[in-house]
Parts: structure tokens; sequence; C-alpha cells
């Protein structure tokens, strides 16, 4: 595993920074803070994806997360406008510590099977061409799961009509 | 080869259940439900190279409009909720206690 | 005739019903009152023509094969009491209008008697024991609620609960007896049991006798007499009616009518004798110290009741019945003239305080008298005749000392009624006592009439009395049938059919048939029981005169004459004996401390543990903060905190995940 790794340089780097990252995110008590460091964490990502072959997706979780959602999430904060004495307290050291605890269990639990599988660690079979690209995907939403997508229009739709309902001053 | 990718999609939802579980602001609890979710994504992603098929991407896709009208309603709420309680402390907003 | 035998008891049910639903107007009322009794007295001397008549009026049990109709059936025996029942009820019915006139409670009082005529009707009229059974707890009910008619005095209510109670206990026996009848003949309607031979000796007297222990809680004898003193707390017409001419003569009358069983079980004859006897002497000696008119007259009838039962133990259930039809009349009237007497008196019923009244209400001193006399046993008068009978039936048939306690009795029941008379009528007028309610028309009457029932009733009555009942008791079924077993039975039967026939048979029913060894013997027995029974009914006739004579004679003498010689006696050396006299031998007490105080002990333990800290605190309570407890721990996660929630959410898949991941490695 660990010469896997020395192979895949571009791996680690956008790991540990995504990783890094993720953990400044839920650390900072000024949210605009964590939304920065969101912002790289999701960056990282992208280029983790490009890494697994899905260059559709890639371009598609920037324009989403980084350029809507965390957007967005920018937005409200600025809306709200939080003083820095507003933004409340936290909990103790304690729980902190004590959650820390428990998600690193987690990880643990979530990770350990998958380590100690061998089938996951066969040789990666050739893609065919244009794999994760633009057609490709395009093809397989369109035809084979042309349900699901309208279905999702509706999701997306039914999420714009709640939002607008929900954040309206006055009905 | 794979595992790699998955132990780092594992991270990645740890360290959003952390931030979902041990922060007390609205706004940094939906950033850490963001960050699961991504973790999500690359272990889709990840399968979906070990198997050379596209269906996973199909899915990554549609995980990244739940997730954007998620935030988009939960963020309405959060601000709803401001307007009537003044705070987005959930420590405070124990209304329904009991 | 059968077709409307249900009216006699249904047309005081109706009077009861109009009078107990509806306020009437007193006259209105009085009027609905006394039809019911009037109108079944009528009806019932029409049935006399038809008797034996029946009727199945409906279907009332049914379990498998054993069914239970509402059926009457009046034979001679039935139409003898139900004669009694009405015509001195009516009469009662009538003076009660005069009684109660100013009483509020007036419809109510006669709705309660009219419920009671109807219960009292279905148990003289009942084919079936358990029938019988359903009337007799119908006029434990009336008495309890005429007993304390004026509840709002509590001695009165308590009075009522003694009564409904003490009843309750001779119940159950009466209950069990009725399940050991069952258990022999597998039939409970009279006809059938009779029809049938006993099969067992033994449970045979265990019916016998547990149905007896319901007589003594009914008819007031040892040991459940103990209510019918404190009855007196009722109105005085409930007194007559309930506790002298009828509810209280009910046991006589369930044995006669179970004389088929009876005349097989000498044992419990016996028996019976001895406590009838035992709870005559014992209650007329108690009434010789009493001071309240009517307790000596509670006395009385629980000391004439004795003789009654005495009469049916000596084998003569004539004799009882003629008693109960003569004391019917006489006790009555006694009753009814101490109710006149009181009402003039305005409520005064202590003769200490009474005296005199000879010259001021001359009729009712006369009627009273004619009644005392007839108590008393006067030469010829209905009482003298019916107690003769049973003196004679109890000198042949009867253990030796039961005579001579019955004898005994009859002189101080001679005793305490010249005693009663003297006291109340002659002598001087007592000073408190000036303004005389002279008792109107509609008390007198039947006063009047029972006065003159009293007087001629007896000696008029007897022989057709004897013929008529005789009819029952030797029906042709039952003594055919035993001189049968006699000669064709097998040994038991021939024993049984030996001792019947010693006893009961008369000469007319002897056969001429050639003389057979055991034929011979029963034959000889019988002769033998019939001399004696007319030498016992000459010699009692004459020792009646004697009893009379002296006890009424050394009353009349102590009470005009020697005053204060007894006044002093009692002071001085009779106070021991008089005290305990007459405080009833105290066994009011030791019942109260033997069986009252602990089931009242029982009930408040029961109270205390069972109710209050078992059921209340602990089952009810408890559960309640029980359930408050679980709610409490249950509530405690919902801090209402997002992220408490969510943590919770994870631990649960964290455990979930654990398990798979666990259950991957195994």
């Amino acid at each position: 595993m660990l010469n896997d790794l020395k192979a895949d340089p571009v791996f680690v780097a956008a790991a540990l920074v995504s990783v890094v990252a993720g953990i400044l995110t839920v650390s900072r008590k000024n949210p605009v803070y964590s939304a920065i460091w969101m912002l790289v964490c999701f960056l990282a990502f992208a280029v983790l994806y490009l890494k697994l072959n899905a260059p559709f997706l890639a371009a598609m979780h920037v324009l989403v997360y980084t350029g809507a959602i965390l957007v967005l999430f920018l937005f409200v904060i600025m809306l709200l406008n939080l003083k820095p004495e507003e933004l409340g307290l936290e909990y103790g050291p304690r729980t902190r510590v004590a959650v820390a605890a428990v998600c690193a269990a987690l990880f643990a639990l979530l990770s350990y099977p998958m380590v100690k599988d061998p089938s996951l660690r066969r040789e990666l079979p050739p893609t065919p061409p244009d794999f994760g690209g633009v057609s490709d995907v395009g093809s397989r939403l369109f035809v084979d799961y042309a349900l699901p997508f309208e279905l999702i229009s509706v999701l997306i739709m039914v999420a714009i009509f709640g939002g607008v309902v929900l954040a309206k001053r006055k009905l | 080869m794979i595992v790699k990718y998955l132990v780092l999609s594992a991270a990645m939802f740890a360290i959003g259940a952390y931030g979902v579980l041990a922060r007390r602001n609205l706004l940094i609890i939906l950033m850490s439900v963001e960050l699961m979710l991504n973790g999500v994504n690359v272990a889709l992603l990840a399968f979906a190279r070990l198997h050379a098929q596209s269906n996973g991407h199909v899915f990554v896709l549609m995980v990244m409009g739940v997730a954007a009208a998620e935030v988009s309603v939960g963020l309405a709420i959060m601000i709803a909720v401001f307007r009537n309680r003044k705070t987005i402390d959930a420590g405070d907003l124990r209304s329904m206690q009991g | 005739m059968s077709s409307i035998l249900w009216l006699i008891p249904l047309l005081p049910l109706a009077g009861f019903l109009v009078n107990g639903l509806v306020r009437l107007p007193k006259p209105v009322a009085a009027i609905f009152g006394c039809a019911g009794p009037i109108a079944s007295f009528a009806l019932s001397v029409a049935a006399w023509k038809g008797v034996p008549v029946e009727q199945r009026v409906f279907e009332w049990i049914t379990v498998g094969s054993w069914s239970v109709p509402f059926g009457l059936r009046v034979d001679e025996l039935g139409a003898v009491m139900l004669l009694v029942v009405t015509g001195v009820g009516s009469l009662i019915h009538l003076y009660s209008v005069g009684y109660m006139h100013d009483d509020e409670g007036f419809s109510r009082f006669f709705s309660y008697l009219n419920l009671f005529m109807f219960s009292m009707l279905v148990l003289v009229m009942a084919d079936d024991i358990v029938l019988m059974f359903l009337g007799w707890e119908g006029v434990g009910l009336c008495s309890y609620l005429l007993i304390g008619f004026w509840y709002k005095d509590l001695k009165n209510a308590d009075a009522g609960k003694k009564a409904f109670i003490t009843n309750r206990i001779g119940d159950f026996g009466f209950l069990l007896g009725i399940f050991c009848l069952w258990k022999m003949f597998e039939a409970t309607n009279f006809v059938e049991m009779a029809g049938k031979s006993i099969p067992d000796e033994a449970w045979a007297a265990a019916a016998g006798l547990l149905l007896f222990v319901g007589a003594t809680g009914k008819s007031a004898q040892i040991p459940l007499y103990v209510w019918l003193p404190d009855a007196m707390a009722g109105p005085t017409p409930v007194s007559a009616l309930i506790h002298a001419a009828t509810m209280v003569t009910a046991g006589v009358y369930m044995m006669a009518r179970m004389h088929f069983l009876y005349a097989f079980v000498p044992g419990v004859l016996e028996t019976v004798a001895w406590i009838a006897a035992l709870t005559a002497l014992v209650a007329a000696v108690i009434a010789v110290a009493q001071n309240d008119i009517k307790k000596i007259l509670a006395y009385s009838t629980i000391s004439q009741l004795g003789f009654m039962f005495a009469g049916i133990a000596s084998s003569n259930f004539t004799a009882g019945m003629f008693h109960v039809v003569t004391h019917a009349f006489f006790k009555a009237l006694l009753f009814l003239g101490a109710g006149a007497v009181i009402h003039a008196l305005h409520g005064e019923q202590d003769i200490r305080k009474m005296g005199g009244l000879g010259r001021k209400l001359p009729l009712l001193t006369a009627v009273f008298v004619v009644g005392g006399l007839a108590l008393a046993g006067f030469p010829f008068s209905a009482g003298f005749v019916s107690k003769d009978l049973i003196l004679a039936a109890a000198d042949v048939n009867a253990p030796r000392p039961v005579y001579v306690l019955l004898a005994a009795t009859a002189l101080i029941t001679a005793f305490y009624t010249t005693r009663l008379c003297v006291i109340v009528f002659l002598g001087k007028a007592h000073e408190g006592h000036h303004d005389i309610h002279k008792p109107g028309i509609l008390m007198m009457a039947p006063l009047v009439i029972l006065a003159a029932l009293s007087a001629v009733g007896g000696k008029l009555l007897e022989r057709p009395i004897e013929a008529w009942l005789g009819r029952v008791w030797h029906s042709d079924t039952t003594v055919r049938r035993q001189w049968q077993n006699l000669t064709h039975g097998t040994a038991e039967e021939q024993r049984r059919a030996t001792a019947y026939l010693s006893k009961h048979a008369t000469r007319s029913e002897i056969p001429r048939v050639e003389p057979m060894e055991s034929f011979q013997r029963t034959a000889t027995a019988i002769e033998k029981r019939l001399n004696r029974e007319d030498h016992a009914h000459h010699f009692n006739m004459t020792l009646s005169f004697v009893l009379f004579a002296v006890g009424a004679g050394s009353a009349l003498l102590i009470y005009t004459r020697a005053r204060g010689w007894l006044g002093r006696r009692v002071a001085g050396p009779w106070r021991g004996i008089h005290t305990l006299v007459s405080n009833k031998f105290y066994v009011d007490e030791l019942y109260e401390y033997l069986v009252v105080a602990p089931v009242r002990m029982g009930a408040t333990v029961l109270w205390y543990v069972v109710d209050r800290v078992l059921i209340d605190s602990v089952l009810v309570n408890g559960t309640g903060k029980l359930v408050y407890a679980v709610g409490w721990v249950l509530r405690r996660p919902h801090t209402g905190s997002l992220n408490a929630g969510v943590a919770l959410f994870a631990l649960g898949a964290l455990a979930i995940l654990g398990y798979l991941a666990w259950q991957s490695l195994t």
C-alpha cells in the first residue's frame, strides 16, 4: 500500500490538501473562514476526480459545488451579518474530544474492511475511450437514466419553491 | 489501487461527521454535511473506476443535485429561523426539548 | 281458575309499582295499596274450590336438563296459608291506612307492603323450592325495607340491617339444603320430589337440617332469632304483618311443604324439637322481664314460633300449621292493638308509663284482652286449641324433656300475657297521659274481626282443618307406596316404611290384608301410637286448663295486689337474675363479641391492607408513578439539541457497522 502511495504523488498531495482543508473547515469559529477552507477542499477534490478518469464530473463539481453552493453559503453568511460576539458559544473541549474519538472510531470501522478486502486490490481494468467524458456520461444520463434525470430536475424545482417560500419575509 | 480513494472517502466522511456532531453553528453544520457528501462522491467514483462503468458518474450527478437542493432549502430555513429566533446556535434552538 | 292463578301475586305487585313509581294523593294511594291484597283474598277464596290448582306462568330458568319454570300450585296446605296471608294481610292494610295517616312516607309504606305481599304469595304458591327461595329472599328484602322504614334514625336502619344479615346467614343454609335436595332427587319441584323415594338417608338428613337452618333465620329460632326484637323499630303494622302473622311463619310452612322429606328423618326432627322447645322457653322467660309493649310481643312471637316448630317436629304437621293460623289471628290482633295503644298515647311504648286504659278505651281493651286470652291459652280460645294439639303431639312423639319444656313455656306464656294486660289496662292511670287519642274506625274494625276469629276460630276450624290438611300429609301415593314397600320392598325400604307408618298412619289407612310378619308388627305399632294419642289428648286438655289457670292467676294476683312485694324482690334478692333476663341473657353482646367484632376487624384489615395499601397505593398510584418514572427516563435524551440527536443517530450507525464488521471477521 505504501508503495502504491509513493508511486502516486499527485494523489498524496491532493488527498492531504483535502483532508487538512476539511479539518480546518470544521474547526474554524468564523463561518467565513470555514467557507474558504471548504473551497480549498473542493478544489482538491476536483483534482482527485480527474485522477479517477471523471473529467466531466470534475468540471461539474467545480461548477456546482464551488460555483453555486459555496457562493450561496457566502451569500447567506453575508446576509446574516453576524458580528464576532454574536457567533455564540461552542462546546467545551471535553465534548469535542469525545466526538473526535467517536469519529475516529467511525473512520476505523469504515476503512478497515476496505483495507482488508483483497478483491479491491486487483488491477484496474482498461477503460473504454471517453470514459467519464461528456458524451459518455451524457448518453448514460439521457438514455439509460432518463427517469432519474427528470426526477432530479423536479426535485430541484421543488427545492427552488421551498427556498423561496421559506425565506420570504412575508408570504 | 482503489483502496486509497476509499480510505480518503472514509476520512472525509468522518471529518464531516465531526463537524455535524461537535459544532453549534448551523452554517458550519451544513458545510460539514457537504463534506460528508463529497466523501460519498469520491467513493462512488472510485468504484465506477474499479468496474470501468460510468453508471457511477450518473449516480454522482444525482448526489450533487440532491446536495444542491438540500443546501438551498437548508439555508432558506436557517434564514427563517434567524429571523424568528435571532440566533443560529443549535444549542439555543431547543423548543423540542422534553 | 288455573289460568288466573298468577293474578294472586301479580295484583299486589302492580300495587307496588303504582305506589312506588307515581306520587298519588293519600286517599288514592290507600285505595291502590289495599286493592291488591283484597283482590288477592277474593281470588284465594275462589281458588279454594278447585284445589289442587296449578299454573305454569313462564319459563324462568333452564340449564341443561334442569328447568325451573315460574310455576304456581295451590294445594290444600297452600290454600290455608293463602287465606291467612291475604286475609290477615288485607286487614292489616286497612288498619295501616289509619295508623300511617299522618306519615309523609304513606305511599312508600304501601308500595313496600304490597311488594311484601307479592313475595310472600310467591313463597306460598311456588311449586318449586327454587321459586320458593325467590319469595323467601323477597320477603327478607321487604322486611329490611320496612323495619328501616323511618330510616332517618340510625337505630332503625341498623335494625333493618341486622334483620337482613341474620336472615342471609340462614339463607345460606337454605341454599345448601336445596343443593342437597338436588343431589338426592335430581329435581326441585315439590310434586316431583315427593314422588320419588329417598335414595340416601344421610343426604336427606343433611338437606333437612340445612333447610331448618334457613328456617331458624327466617322464623327466629335459636341461634338466629336476635333480629326479631330489634325489628320492633319498624311501624307497628309491619310488626303485625311480617313479624307475627306471615313472614316468620314461612319457615314452618317450608317444613310443612317438605313433609315428605322430614317424615323420613326422625333424627332431624328430634333436633328441631329440642331447638324449638328451648327457644320457646328462653323467649318466654325473657318476655316476663321486658317493659316495652312491642318487645314483649316480639319475644312472645319467638316463643310461639318455637311451639309451631315443636308441633311439626312431633310429626303432627297439622298441629304446627294450625298454630300458624291461630297465631296469625291473635298475634296480629295483639300487635295492632298495641299499635292503637301507642297511637293513643302519642308514641309511648313503655308499659310502666301506662295504666288504667281500660276505662279510657273500652273497646280497644276488650279486643286486646281477647287476643291476650287466646295467646295465654284461655280454654277453647283459638290459641288454646292449637297449643293443646301441639302439647298432645309432643307428649306422644317428642322426647320427654321437650314436652316438659313446652308445658313450662305454656305456663309462662299465660303469666307474661296476663302481666301485660294487667299493667296496661287495669289499675290507675299514669300521670303523663291527659290527651288520649281514640283510634278511628279504620283501625278498630280489623281488630274486631281478628278478635272474633281469635275467640271462636279455634274450635270452629279444628276439625275441618285437620281433615283438609290431612289430605296433604297422607296423600294416597305416599301412603300406598309405604304400605307396598312394607310388604314387597327391600329390607331397607321395609325398615323405612315401618318407621314412617308407625308414626304417621291413621286408623283408616290400615288395609285389610292377610297378616304377614313385619306387617303385623307395623300394624301393632300403629295401634299403640293411636291409643297413646287418644290418651294424651284428654290428659293434655286438662293440663292446658291447669297451666292457664296457674299462669294467669298468679300474674293477676301479683300485679294487682303484690306489686310492691315484687318490686322489693326484684331490687333485692332477685336482682341478679332479673338483670340477666331483662338483658336477654346478653346474647346480643355475645354475638357481638364472637361474630361481629372479628368480622368487623377482618373488614378493617381488608380495607386497610388490601384496598388502601395494596390496591390504592401500590397498584393504582404505583402504576401511575411507574409510568411517570419511565416517561421521565425516556424524556432524558430529548434535549432538543440538534447535535445530540445526530450524535445518537451516529452512535446507532456505529453500532450497526461494528456488528457488520465483526460478522465479516468471524
